[in-house]
């Protein structure tokens, strides 16, 4: 399992990352991640929408309330400008630390 | 029998009295167990079991309400947020919820281990004190004339109480747990709160009862002094 401090940490940035490609909405976002992730990420689900609303509030991302094709009521997300540039420098930073991970990593097999 | 729009129903009820809003953030969770029970039950399971584990899944009422809380919330929050963000304190309630509880659950040795670990030590006080010292606590009171304070005589006495009848306690409470282990879904989330706080009172009830003997102890030797002069 990853470990938990690590889960949290990447919550936002995977969020903006998917929403990137599309509106999408909570049960969605934790099913794709389930799944891209083989099971090994796992949120506490109810904890991803006080995220979500968090994120929508410092104006990441927005929502509108829309229907499913049951017919049920659902809050759609989608990525807003400074969501964009949120992702980029996630991005960047998580660029910079896989990269010197990767680099130590490959001296010890040198 | 079952029925999934009444435990639904029961499920709203609950996070509306610990304080989660409607008809947002509400609307939007209920959506999502909706969503999850009905995965569930397409992939095979039953209604009743697709309803507890997404229960499960969804999280704690009360870090829930503290997360929504958070949200451009109260002064008090903007005021704790602004602090933490100062300090450099990263968010330690979302590092410790947003993670699957399942995994935290304790192994069910550790559990047992642990507190026949706590209790043993305090039984085996107990029950000697009560074998050893009690007789010849209340020989020194009666030989000193020395009143005992009807709580600490209550307490000695069903301490004794206890002690002659071990084996009719020990053996339901085993039965009991025996029959939790094997019946029972919601133990196996809840052992080891049980457990620790069996532990804490029987801890606390021995250092009760072995102070007052002692103390009684103190009294009573005493009054007896003069008398030994």
């Amino acid at each position: 399992m990853i470990r938990k401090e690590l889960v949290a940490a990447s919550a936002e940035p995977l969020i903006l990352s998917l929403l990137s490609r599309g509106e999408s909405y909570g049960y969605a976002i934790i099913q794709e991640v389930k799944a891209r992730s083989d099971g090994r990420l796992q949120w506490t689900d109810g904890m991803l929408y006080p995220v979500l609303h968090r994120m929508e509030h410092r104006g990441l991302i927005k929502s509108r309330w829309g229907e499913s094709q049951t017919g049920r009521r659902r809050k759609y997300y989608s990525l807003k400008k400074d969501g964009k540039t949120a992702m980029a420098r996630h991005h960047e930073q998580w660029t910079l630390v896989h990269s010197v991970l990767s680099g130590l990593r490959k001296e010890q097999y040198v | 029998m079952f029925d999934l729009e009444q435990s639904i129903a029961e499920w709203r009820r609950r996070m509306l009295a610990a304080g989660i809003k409607s008809p947002v953030p509400l609307e939007e969770l209920e959506n999502h167990l909706r969503d999850d029970v009905e995965n569930q039950i397409r992939s095979g399971l039953g209604a009743q079991e697709a309803f507890e584990a997404t229960v499960r899944q969804i999280g704690h009422t009360g870090a829930l309400k503290t997360e929504f809380a958070k949200v451009g919330g109260t002064v008090y929050e903007q005021w704790k947020q602004w602090i933490c963000a100062v300090a450099r304190i990263p968010d330690y309630q979302l590092a410790t919820n947003m993670s699957t509880p399942p995994q935290s659950i304790e192994p069910r040795w550790a559990t047992y281990f642990k507190t026949i670990a706590f209790t043993l030590p305090a039984l085996f006080l107990w029950v000697g004190s009560l074998i050893f010292v009690l007789p010849k606590l209340k020989d020194l009171c009666q030989v000193s004339n020395t009143p005992v304070p009807k709580p600490i005589l209550t307490a000695l006495n069903l301490s004794e109480l206890f002690k002659n009848n071990l084996l009719h306690v020990c053996v339901p409470l085993v039965l009991a747990l025996v029959l939790l282990e094997w019946r029972s879904r919601w133990w196996g989330r809840r052992r080891r709160l049980v457990f620790g706080v069996g532990a804490f009172l029987l801890n606390s009830i021995v250092l009760i009862i072995i102070t007052a003997m002692l103390v009684l102890a103190v009294v009573a030797g005493a009054r007896l002094a003069p008398h030994a002069r």
